[in-house]
């Protein structure tokens, strides 16, 4: 009798068991054909959009007028764009397709450019008209190499689950169409040659160096970095100092120090060998209740801006975290402001301590530079600014317009709305660069970021 | 942000931190990455505490601190654009990306 209720019992648990496994499996398929479902509808969207892509730069081709061509570039652009979304929903971070989506990028680029262009100021070049002739017959290869990874994935129901774990496994040897396919395309856009879309008139930050060349200075020693970084962190005695120089993938030679003063804090901070300019800092110790204003710590702010030969330099941003201001100051040259040139600084409010430092920008970008005469007075520019601002202040500023060219601008600070913003009327022919919307000058830490 | 830095770094010095903060935006700002900060942190594979969940662990004022350093302009990873744990990586390739420099337990390269 025993054994038989034995039986009955255990058969009953082997059921309950069973049935439990049944429906954690079915939950386990759910999430997963979830998971599926995400990657092929990324997968199928870039697949149409390059598809798009294709017919809409065939479109620009035959297109000549000023009214059609610029919607069509503008659509260009916008494909182009949706399409890198795509690619950065599937599971390819370990699967080299930068040159893709580089590829991507760059017609972006080149259409957004042109398509804001007055085009019937400026018509398309012959040589850029053969760019865009060559990106069609590009933009056919990926189409069609992609088109044929789409095919192989519905005729034999491929899964991107399994691409995401063969390539987790690093079993790149096995044979799966999906990731021979986009290594294909891969190579295939290593192929190309585009230097011609980014050509010299469009360089990018023309006016920055990225590796610090024109840093002047000599090469310092370990020892010499130590001591900088002493002197700009203000810590007299250090019970620890080390300095190790960077990896071989650096844009530019470097130290980084760590100091630990006496009461154990640490500082660590990159300066450049050539020159020994401290690139950024931290101070990293604690800081204590606030005691002096964040505008009594703008003036320790550009004190320490004066003794370390940053001097003329305009405070235009401060912003108040917990206990610490951070302060942004820009070059000046002559009564010019130069955005370009920027540098950061952390004030600790409890005893005015500089205890954060970036230069990375200035760096970059410090120079002399030849600053023609506006070719408008500054009232003739004020009339370009929205009659509805309240203009509290302007000045000339050297400021990075769009396609990061450096602009010769007027400078109006105003109010609309009570809103703070910031606009730019190009000094030269008098449109409008850019409008920027100050953010509010305290930001609460609840909130999420 | 702040929870992915706090996901991938916490326990690392607060530069390092920082630079894994610094990490996500310059990849915003390359054009082999997605173009937002979300696109950029939910690209699948790219970053392990999205993987194993670890991204929804609740982040402390460490490493908010950090993000908003890293948004303000501090960088010490010196413009890298990936980083991974010897200790702990899978993947070959990362190995042959050139390397800038070494915070706490991570190699920062381009």
């Amino acid at each position: 009798m025993l054994k038989r209720a034995m039986i009955v019992v255990l058969a009953l648990g082997l059921c309950g068991t069973a049935a439990w496994a049944y429906k954690e499996h079915r939950e386990k398929e759910a999430v997963l054909l979830n998971a599926e479902s995400t990657y092929q509808r990324a997968f199928h969207d870039l697949a149409y959009r390059v598809d798009l892509l294709h017919d809409e730069i065939g479109n620009t081709l035959a297109m000549n007028s000023r009214k059609s061509l610029s919607p069509a570039l503008a659509e260009v652009w916008r494909l182009t764009s949706e399409a890198h979304a795509d690619v950065g929903q599937l599971p390819l971070s370990l699967l080299p397709f930068h040159k893709t989506e580089e590829f991507l990028t760059d017609i972006g680029n080149f259409s957004y450019r042109t398509a804001v262009r007055d085009l019937d100021k400026e018509p398309l070049s012959d040589k850029e008209y053969a760019s865009l002739k060559k990106l069609y017959g590009q933009s056919a290869d990926i189409q069609d190499q992609l088109r044929g990874v789409q095919n192989n994935v519905l005729k034999h129901n491929l899964r991107w689950m399994d691409v995401e774990r063969a390539l987790a496994q690093g079993k790149e040897t096995k044979d799966n169409t999906i990731i021979d396919g986009f290594k294909t395309v891969e190579r295939t856009v290593k192929g190309y040659d585009n230097a011609d879309l980014n050509s010299p008139s469009f360089t990018s930050f023309q006016n920055r160096d990225d590796h610090y060349e024109h840093l002047e200075g000599k090469m310092i020693s370990k020892k010499q970095a130590v001591a900088t970084v002493k002197q700009y962190a203000g810590v007299k005695t250090a019970r620890k100092a080390e300095a190790k120089p960077n990896q071989k993938g650096a844009r530019f030679s470097f130290y980084t120090v760590r100091l630990k003063d006496k009461n154990g804090h640490e500082t660590t901070a990159d300066v450049t060998r050539k020159g020994g300019y401290p690139v950024w800092f931290f101070n990293k110790r604690p800081v204590g209740k606030q005691k002096i204003s964040l505008n009594g710590a703008q003036k320790k702010a550009a004190d320490f801006l004066n003794r370390h030969h940053f001097e003329k330099m305009d405070m235009f941003e401060s912003t108040q975290y917990d206990n610490v201001g951070v302060f942004s100051f820009a070059a000046k040259q002559g009564n010019v402001r130069i955005y370009p040139e920027t540098v950061k600084l952390k004030v600790a409010l409890d005893n005015g301590q500089v205890i954060g430092f970036v230069a990375d920008d200035f760096l970059k970008s410090h120079q002399k530079r030849d600053i023609p005469k506006p070719a408008i007075s500054e009232k003739e520019a004020r009339a370009r600014v929205n009659p509805k601002l309240d203009i509290m202040e302007s000045r000339l500023a050297i400021m990075t317009g769009d396609m990061n060219r450096e602009v010769l601008c007027y400078e109006f600070l105003g109010v609309l709305h009570d809103e703070t913003y910031r606009i730019y009327i190009n000094a030269e022919n008098g449109n409008e660069e850019k409008v920027e919307k100050l953010k509010n000058t305290e930001r609460a830490y609840g909130k999420s970021i | 942000m702040s929870q992915a830095v706090y996901g991938e770094a916490r326990g690392e010095p607060y530069e390092g931190q920082v630079a894994v903060a610094a990490v996500i935006l310059n990849r915003i700002d390359s054009p082999s990455f997605p173009n937002t900060i979300s696109g950029v942190i939910f690209e699948p594979g790219a970053f392990t505490c999205v993987s194993d969940g670890q991204i929804w662990l609740a982040p402390n004022d460490t490493a908010k601190k950090a993000v908003l350093d890293a948004i303000n302009g501090w960088d010490p990873s010196g413009n890298a654009l990936y980083y991974f744990n010897p200790a702990t990586a899978t993947s070959k390739w990362i190995w042959s990306r050139p390397q800038i420099k070494r915070i706490g337990k991570h190699i920062f390269c381009k």
